[in-house]
């Protein structure tokens, strides 16, 4: 969008110019129309990162460890024993996808901090927006997070001790308990969407109100504690939910 | 914004691409690692452990081998001494009992060389009291008959003087 059709928007228009979710291309496959979202490319551009950062980390790992490893190991050490702390002896399987989850929401949230050229009232020549503004990505992560729930269930459960639960401790929890499976995910994708959306409608205003000196100081709470925070709720309640069900 | 889309499910695909990828790549390469460290942590421990067993062992084996090693030298010392002893006396009892044969000899001999001297003065003082006895009898003495007389004569009185 051009400066001066910006400069003729108003504050709540260019705000939500700023959240709107845009098609950046369309691939065509199987007779289908593949609308492609720019969270789908900032999705692409963070697992980029990610798996580019972890292959030159792990790349040359010695018996003596650097900072960096060590660091790394460190952190990798405290996914694996808080995975076993929350789900015990199973946890070990599941730090991986916690892990992950965990690596992905924060580099997400985060990296709209990062928007080159920006701040101190100039205009950025492309802004990185964060991609959990989008609720088809929470919800799918909250999708993904509850199928691993119920297939984790079924497993260490079995079938029958699976549709068990639903009416324990007592059968007229039967409705309660099939809600459960659909609120879980609702609040853990809203909780995401919700504050990730939030916190970044409110550094848009502030740098609409204050451009100058208030939005790096504020930036610090939104775009970095806010987006760990975050980050670490739904890793966390992720957590809880496994541990729950297959305990 | 809160249109239901294909990123949901291109969004689901990411994430298991991403965990597919960064469980090679991060978690299980990392976690392996890790173990296969404290492995070599532990098998180095362990090496360590049977290490100072055997050198403890070492240690006692040859404390014990030092201890029997004062023994025996002691022991040696001590029949040293016993044997150095025994050939002291040994060697000062053969001094005395050869001193003893000497002394005896030189006993012997003096007593014979004694009488020898006796026996020659005697002879001699028979000769002389011989001569000097014809000397003033005036005649001539001197037949072996007179000097064995004489002889006699003097033995008798020294065998009488001695009573």
């Amino acid at each position: 969008m051009s400066e001066a059709v910006r400069e003729t928007m108003t504050v709540s228009e260019r705000i939500t110019e700023s959240i709107a979710v845009k098609t950046v291309f369309t691939i065509h496959a199987f007779g289908l129309e593949i609308a492609i979202s720019d969270t789908v490319v900032m999705t692409w551009i963070v697992m980029a990162i990610l798996i580019a950062l972890s292959a030159a980390a792990t790349r040359r790992m010695k018996m003596v460890p650097g900072r960096g490893q060590a660091a790394l190991e460190a952190f990798v050490t405290f996914v694996y024993d808080f995975a076993e702390e929350n789900i015990h002896h199973h946890g070990r399987k599941y730090a991986a996808f916690l892990g992950t989850v965990f690596l992905f929401l924060v580099t997400a949230n985060v990296i709209p901090a990062f928007t080159p050229d920006g701040g101190f009232g100039f205009e950025p020549h492309f802004t990185i927006k964060p991609l959990t503004r989008d609720i088809n990505v929470t919800a799918a992560f909250a999708a993904v997070t509850i199928v691993t729930v119920l297939v984790s269930k079924i497993r260490y459960k079995g079938v029958g001790g699976f549709f068990r639960s639903f009416v324990q401790p007592m059968p007229f929890m039967l409705p309660f308990n099939i809600m459960e499976y659909a609120i879980r995910p609702t609040s853990l994708a809203l909780r995401l969407f919700g504050n990730m959306l939030g916190g970044y409608i409110i550094m848009l205003l502030v740098e609409a109100v204050m451009p100058l000196v208030l939005p790096p100081v504020v930036g610090l709470y939104f775009d970095f504690f806010d987006g760990l925070l975050q980050a670490v709720v739904f890793t966390y309640l992720s957590t809880v939910f496994i541990a729950e069900a297959i305990e | 914004m809160l249109r239901f889309t294909v990123t949901f499910f291109i969004t689901i695909a990411n994430l298991f691409v991403l965990y597919w990828i960064l469980r090679k790549v991060l978690w299980d390469r990392v976690a392996s690692f890790l173990d296969e460290r404290s492995r070599k942590v532990r098998g180095e421990l362990e090496d360590a452990a049977s290490a100072k067993a055997r050198a403890d062992e070492l240690k006692d084996r040859y404390e014990a081998l030092l201890a029997n090693a004062e023994n025996e030298a002691e022991w040696v010392v001590k029949d040293a001494e016993d044997r150095g002893r025994a050939e002291y006396r040994r060697i000062v009892a053969e001094a005395e009992a050869q001193a003893d044969g000497i002394r005896r000899r030189a006993e012997e001999r003096a007593s014979f060389e004694l009488r020898r001297a006796r026996e020659e003065l005697a002879g001699e003082v028979a000769r002389l009291a011989v001569a000097a006895a014809a000397r003033i009898a005036g005649r001539s003495l001197g037949g072996a008959d007179d000097a064995a007389e004489a002889e006699a004569f003097i033995r008798a009185a020294e065998s009488g003087r001695g009573r």
